[in-house]
């Protein structure tokens, strides 16, 4: 059966979880979670991230009877995960008021994405170079394949703004692209040069 | 060079994904599992949830239904208020009662009786006359508002 579900497109399993089937549902959480968590991971700790990325699934599934099935399901889970993120940065900036608590310097999300994008450079430069904000639309774009349109949706912006940003991106990544070796990129190091 | 750059941004985003964690896959379903009870048993608890036309409908009607009770009570009390006696008809009403000489039941009649407690209460005055055999006097015959006097011994 788990092996029969992977071929299934994102619309059948949610028709399927819709219908009351737990499998589907446990395939659409095995097949988003880790790209939700990189999502999310971005901008609070590693125990919200946890928090947050079960917290989006719940909540889709408590409201799977209210998804339009004219939007991508991963549109939709995105959009959640991104209130949530914010629900949760705002609780933690009241929190850290009240308590003075102070995150230990290694589990501040951008201690944690710089560790990461150490093997990644264009990413670390659009950390360094790219708002917050923007780098989540590029993020977005690149790696999740979602539309402009779909962006503006998840980070509740227009369309125009994330067209802009989105070409802003680019106009400051590009000097930063490494050189094509034989149809591949040279290791961080070689021929690479950030300013 | 949208292309190379889609390129390398994908392929440097493929490292930085983090590894499948188990558990908190393992966690994440628990709490959907554990939420779906909770849903089941709160849909058993309230079996009958109105799709949202249905509600709709329905809180239409509560409200319509509110509107016509009010306007029935304000047309009532409007209605009451047309209705109640005024000072010349009690002056009138208290002087018959007097000529009757009734002295267990005294009724006094005031300004705003309602006509229909009045009415009520002359109904029960005719009653009281036939059982105590009270003779009809000129000022209960000539009562402005008609009363049935046949039964009275005149």
């Amino acid at each position: 059966m788990p092996q029969l579900l992977e071929t299934y497109s994102d619309e059948s399993l949610v028709a399927e979880a819709k219908a009351g089937s737990s499998a589907c549902f446990e395939e659409l959480v095995r097949r988003y979670q880790v790209r939700l968590a990189r999502f999310v991971m971005r901008s609070v700790n590693r125990e919200d991230a946890d928090d947050v990325v079960q917290d989006a699934f719940v909540q889709a599934y408590l409201n799977l009877s209210r998804f339009d099935p004219k939007y991508r399901f991963k549109t939709w889970l995105f959009v959640i995960a991104q209130r949530l993120t914010i629900d949760r940065h705002r609780r933690r900036r009241v929190t850290a008021n009240i308590e003075n608590h102070s995150l230990a310097s290694n589990d501040r999300p951008e201690h944690r994405a710089e560790t990461d994008e150490r093997s990644a450079m264009l990413w670390s430069v659009a950390r360094r170079e790219l708002g917050d904000e923007v780098y989540r639309a590029v993020w977005l774009h690149y790696v999740e394949d979602l539309s402009t349109t779909e962006i503006a949706k998840v980070l509740d912006r227009s369309w125009v703004w994330v067209k802009t940003a989105l070409h802003r991106a680019r106009r400051k990544l590009s000097p930063h692209l490494r050189p094509l070796v034989d149809g591949e990129y040279r290791k961080s190091g070689e021929a690479w040069q950030t300013t | 060079m949208a292309n190379d750059l889609k390129t390398q941004l994908q392929r440097e985003a493929e490292t930085m994904l983090p590894a499948f964690d188990e558990s908190l896959h393992e966690r994440t379903m628990a709490r959907v599992n554990r939420a779906r009870r909770e849903n089941l048993s709160a849909s058993v608890r309230a079996p009958s949830r109105l799709n949202p036309l249905l509600a709709w409908i329905a809180r239409g009607a509560v409200a319509v239904l509110l509107l016509g009770v009010g306007i029935g009570i304000w047309m009532g009390s409007g209605q009451m208020q047309q209705d109640r006696i005024d000072a010349s008809t009690a002056a009138e009403f208290n002087e018959a009662i007097a000529s009757l000489g009734q002295t267990a039941k005294p009724l006094r009649y005031t300004l705003n009786v309602p006509m229909q407690s009045a009415q009520r209460q002359i109904g029960l005055l005719k009653e009281d006359a036939a059982t105590f055999g009270m003779f009809v006097t000129d000022q209960v015959r000539n009562l402005s508002v008609p009363i049935d006097t046949s039964k009275l011994p005149s």
